[in-house]
C-alpha cells in the first residue's frame, strides 16, 4: 500500500471532469476493477454518468468515506441523500448499476419501493411520469384479476 | 425525462424484490408491461410478513368473489376470484395463505390457498365421520357442530410435502385427527383425561399446541415417521378469575414466544343476549415452571384473534396501519352474537393493551 494519496480524474458523458482520491472512487466496482486491471490512464471515463448525478454519487461517497462519522449521522444523511424528485432517483439507479456500487443500488432500489407502498397501478404511474402502456383489453384483464389492487 | 417503463429488466427485479406487502406488488405488476414482466411470482418473497386480510362470508349466489377487510385501506375493498371458496367454510392454518375450506354438505374439505389458487384434496367430513364410534355421534345435532372448526399446519405446503395437518372438528365433544401428505383418511388420536373441548391451537417450536376450554394446554407431538403421536398437559388452569363464562382464549406465537390471551366479553348495553368484548388480557407460558405470567406490554408486536386462531406480526413494517402494542379481534361470539337475532360482526376492533380501550370497526358483513 502506497501512503501518498493517489488520484483519479473521471470524465461524465457531459465532459464535465472529476478529480478523485482513489480510495473513494474504488467504492465503484467497475472503477476498481479497471485500476486492478491496470488499465486507467489519466481519465476515466463515464460514458453512462451525467456530470449532475455524479455530483450526487461523490457526495455520497465523501460523507460515508469520513472518519469518525457516527451511525446516526449517516442514516440522517442517507435518508436525507434519496428524498429527490424521480427524474434523479432513475439517474442514480442507471448511474449505481453501471459504477457497480450495490450500497447506492440497493438504496435507490428501497427508495422506489417505499415510493410504491399503499399507492395504487394509477398513482404509481403519476409518481413516476410512466404511461399506461396496456391495451384496453389487457387492462379489463388484469383489472378482472386484481380488482382489489385498484380500488 | 426518466424513462420508468424502459428501466433494464434486471434493475426493475431489483425493485420488484424489495416490494414486500402482497398488495403493493400487484400494484406494481399493473403498472406497465415491462413491469408486470418483472413482477413474477418467483420474485415475490414469499416468506415476507404480511398484513392479516379478514375473509369476509359470501353474500352473494351469483358471483365467486370473496371479499377481505383490509386494513391498510381500513375498509371493505379486496375482491378475489375465487371459486374454489363458494359456499365453503374457511378458515386459516397458521402457515401464510393456506385455508381449510370446507363444503356445508361435508362433501369437500380442502387445503386451499387463494393466492396461488393451489388446492389439495383432503378427505371429506364422511371419512372422518366413518372412523368415530357412532355412539359417540351427537344425534341430530345442528349441523354447524359436525364441522370441522380448527385446522393447524406444522409447515407450508407451498414449499414441503413433510408437514403434519392437526384438526379438531364436532365443537361440543371436540375429536382430534391428524392428516399427512397421502394418507387416505384421517386419523383419530386424543389426549388422556383432557377437560373441555379444544378452543384454540397452534403450532410452536416442532409441536402442536392445544387449548381447552377449562382452560388446560395441552402439547402434542405428531410424529410423521413413525405415526407417533405424544401428548403431555403442560398447564392446568389454577387462576378462577380465567375460568368463567364469557371468556375466549388463544394461544399466539409472538417473538418466538408462546402466548396465552384471554378475551373478556360482557352483555351489550341494550341488547340482553349480545356480548361485547370489554378486555383482554396477555400470559406468558413458562414451559419449565408450567405456570402463565401476565405481561402488560408487547412492545412492536400486534397481536390479531379470530374464531379459528390468532397470530401476530411486527406492527414496524406497517407503520401507519397497524398499532404496535394493541389486539385486533372480530366477533367470535358465537353463540351469543352470531347465532342469536342481534347478528355477528358488530364486536370487531381493535384493544389497546396500554390503556385498555377499544376502539370498533364498522364491518356490515352480516
Amino acid at each position: 500500500m502506497s501512503s501518498s494519496t493517489k488520484f483519479l480524474t473521471l470524465k461524465t458523458c457531459d465532459d464535465k471532469k472529476f478529480v478523485l482520491d482513489e480510495a473513494i472512487a474504488v467504492r465503484s466496482q467497475t472503477i476498481k476493477n479497471m485500476v486492478e486491471d491496470d488499465c486507467v490512464s489519466n481519465v476515466i471515463p463515464l460514458p453512462n454518468v451525467n456530470s449532475k448525478t455524479m455530483t450526487k454519487v461523490i457526495e455520497y461517497w465523501k460523507k460515508h468515506s469520513e472518519e469518525g462519522v457516527s451511525k446516526d449521522v449517516l442514516m440522517d444523511f442517507d435518508k436525507a441523500f434519496v428524498k429527490v424528485h424521480h427524474s434523479i432517483l432513475h439517474a442514480l439507479i442507471l448511474a449505481a448499476n453501471f459504477l457497480n456500487d450495490k450500497e447506492i443500488l440497493d438504496m435507490m432500489c428501497q427508495e422506489v419501493a417505499d415510493r410504491i407502498k399503499g399507492k395504487t397501478p394509477e398513482e404509481i404511474r403519476k409518481e413516476f411520469d410512466i404511461k399506461n402502456d396496456f391495451t384496453p383489453e389487457e387492462e379489463e384483464e388484469i383489472r378482472k384479476e386484481n380488482a382489489w389492487a385498484f380500488e | 425525462m426518466a424513462d420508468w417503463a424502459g428501466l433494464p429488466h434486471d434493475l426493475l427485479v431489483l425493485i420488484a424484490k424489495r416490494v414486500k406487502v402482497i398488495e403493493d406488488y400487484i400494484a406494481f405488476g399493473c403498472v406497465c408491461n415491462s413491469w408486470q414482466t418483472a413482477s413474477t411470482k418467483d420474485n415475490f418473497d414469499v416468506l415476507s410478513p404480511q398484513l392479516p386480510l379478514l375473509m369476509l362470508p359470501d353474500d352473494d349466489e351469483k358471483t365467486y368473489y370473496r371479499e377481505f377487510y383490509s386494513l391498510s385501506k381500513g375498509k371493505v375493498s379486496r375482491k378475489l376470484y375465487l371459486p374454489d371458496a363458494k359456499g365453503r367454510d374457511c378458515f386459516p392454518t397458521h402457515h401464510m395463505g393456506w385455508l381449510l375450506t370446507q363444503s356445508l354438505d361435508g362433501e369437500e374439505v380442502n387445503l386451499f390457498n387463494p393466492f396461488s389458487a393451489t388446492k389439495i384434496h383432503l378427505p371429506n367430513q364422511f371419512a372422518l365421520r366413518a372412523l368415530q364410534n357412532p355412539d359417540d355421534l351427537m344425534e341430530g345435532g345442528h349441523e354447524f357442530y359436525q364441522h370441522i372448526k380448527l385446522a393447524t399446519l406444522s409447515a407450508n405446503p407451498s414449499f414441503t410435502s413433510d408437514y403434519v395437518l392437526v384438526i379438531s372438528y364436532n365443537t361440543d365433544v371436540n375429536y382430534l385427527a391428524y392428516w399427512l401428505p397421502g394418507d387416505i383418511n384421517w386419523t383419530l388420536f386424543d389426549m388422556d383425561e383432557r377437560h373441555g373441548g379444544v378452543c384454540n391451537m397452534t403450532y410452536y417450536k416442532g409441536k402442536f399446541y392445544l387449548l381447552t376450554w377449562g382452560a388446560e394446554i395441552w402439547v402434542v407431538d405428531v410424529q410423521s415417521r413413525d405415526r407417533r403421536v405424544e401428548s403431555h398437559l403442560i398447564y392446568l388452569n389454577d387462576n378462577k378469575d380465567l375460568f368463567r363464562h364469557s371468556i375466549q382464549y388463544y394461544l399466539v406465537v409472538v417473538n418466538d414466544a408462546l402466548l396465552f390471551v384471554a378475551k373478556f366479553g360482557r352483555n351489550r348495553s341494550n341488547e340482553n343476549s349480545a356480548v361485547d368484548t370489554f378486555k383482554c388480557e396477555v400470559y406468558e407460558l413458562d414451559e419449565m415452571k408450567c405456570k402463565l405470567k401476565r405481561i402488560h406490554n408487547l412492545g412492536d408486536s400486534t397481536i390479531f384473534l379470530g374464531l379459528n386462531g390468532a397470530t401476530s406480526i411486527d406492527s414496524t413494517k406497517f407503520t401507519g396501519v397497524i398499532k404496535p402494542n394493541h389486539i385486533y379481534f372480530t366477533d367470535d361470539w358465537i353463540e351469543q352474537n352470531l347465532m342469536s337475532e342481534c347478528g355477528g360482526g358488530k364486536d370487531t376492533g381493535v384493544y389497546n393493551l396500554e390503556d385498555g380501550n377499544i376502539e370498533y370497526f364498522i364491518l356490515n358483513y352480516h
